[in-house]
């Protein structure tokens, strides 16, 4: 099957936003509010060496695991053919491989945080400051939960001064599409949009050798 | 409908990389929001790739791919790859304004606020 070119028609740009945050901090609420499509659940099967006591000599004992990932799509016809895929990244646990394939490309991404377990953001804000993908903190008020200052928000997560912190409520289109705009006028005040392009996604020029691993 | 044979066929125990005949790694590099659409038809195939086929008949990710025929990512990559070296599937490419990154930062912010009056 070598040597095969990818055929190309054209599309729509694809791009991504990553939704993080710890377990119940309200992802796939935000993710629900603003997409279009019931959040769509895909799963991936992971194999890590096992960490108990193997039994067999000469045999690597391996477990798999399977995360899931909740993601919801927003298509633009205007002013361009656009569709922004908005993905929720598995549960609090740190699985390098999977945040990678989720992660790269990505225009940048929000960590949602619940007040009541600040430090379920520390995962990803170290993982976002790792990769200098450009993030914002978007502090999910849920009903009767005690209500931070964004400075104090700031100073628990130790965040970068440009770091933007704000309140949204997940559950409201209108408040969780106000995080993405604040997300990407970030992005726009940031050095980082040279990433965007994005080096994945065959362009036309390009488009013999597209898609096609070396 | 398709889509449940490929369920069916899970439900009963169908080792997801069977599917694959033990490949795990895709030809072609696909990312989860990469978008494909329905190519040349396509006389050989297996219910999940039918599924797929009929599925990007408008733009689909391989994640959208991956949800509704219920298997797993990596897998769904395998399967697409090989519908796009068999011309079933092509890969989408944006337009050319798409490919110009404050040209799509502005392009996002304005669709965002018309959808949500903001």
């Amino acid at each position: 099957m070598g040597g095969q070119e990818a055929r190309t028609v054209a599309g729509p740009a694809s791009l991504k936003i990553v939704v993080a945050g710890g377990f119940g901090a309200g992802k796939t609420t935000l993710i629900g509010a603003v997409s279009e499509i019931k959040p769509l659940r895909t799963e991936e099967v992971l194999t890590t060496a096992s960490t108990g006591v193997d039994h067999l000599h000469g045999v690597e004992a391996k477990t798999t695991t399977t995360v899931s990932m909740d993601f919801g799509r927003i298509t633009f016809d205007e002013p361009l053919p656009m569709v922004l895929f908005l993905f929720g990244t598995p549960g609090q646990e740190r699985f390098e491989s999977l945040w990678d394939d989720l992660t790269l490309g990505a225009l940048g991404a929000v960590v949602l945080a619940d007040t009541r377990r600040l430090s379920d953001s520390f995962t990803a804000v170290d993982y976002f400051e790792s990769r200098g993908l450009p993030f914002l903190i978007a502090v999910n008020e849920f009903d009767g939960a005690h209500r931070y200052s964004t400075t104090a928000v700031r100073a628990a997560l130790d965040l970068d001064p440009h770091v933007p912190v704000m309140p949204c409520d997940a559950r409201q289109g209108q408040s969780a599409a106000q995080v993405l705009i604040r997300l990407i006028e970030h992005l726009q005040s940031t050095d980082h949009t040279a990433r965007t392009v994005r080096s994945d996604q065959p362009t036309p020029a390009s488009s013999a050798t597209a898609g096609v691993q070396p | 409908m398709r889509t449940l044979m490929v369920r069916s066929a899970l439900e009963t125990r169908v080792r997801p990389y069977g599917l694959t005949r033990g490949r795990t790694a895709p030809k072609h590099r696909l990312r989860p929001e990469s978008l494909l659409q329905t190519g040349a038809p396509c006389d050989q195939s297996a219910p999940e790739e039918r599924a797929a086929i009929e599925l990007c008949n408008r733009p689909r990710s391989v994640a959208e791919i991956s949800a509704t025929l219920q298997l797993p990512l990596q897998v769904t990559k395998v399967i697409v790859s090989d519908l796009v070296d068999r011309g079933a599937l092509d890969l989408t490419v944006p337009p050319e304004a798409a490919q110009n990154s404050p040209q799509v930062m502005e392009a996002v912010l304005a669709g965002l606020r018309t959808k949500w009056k903001l």
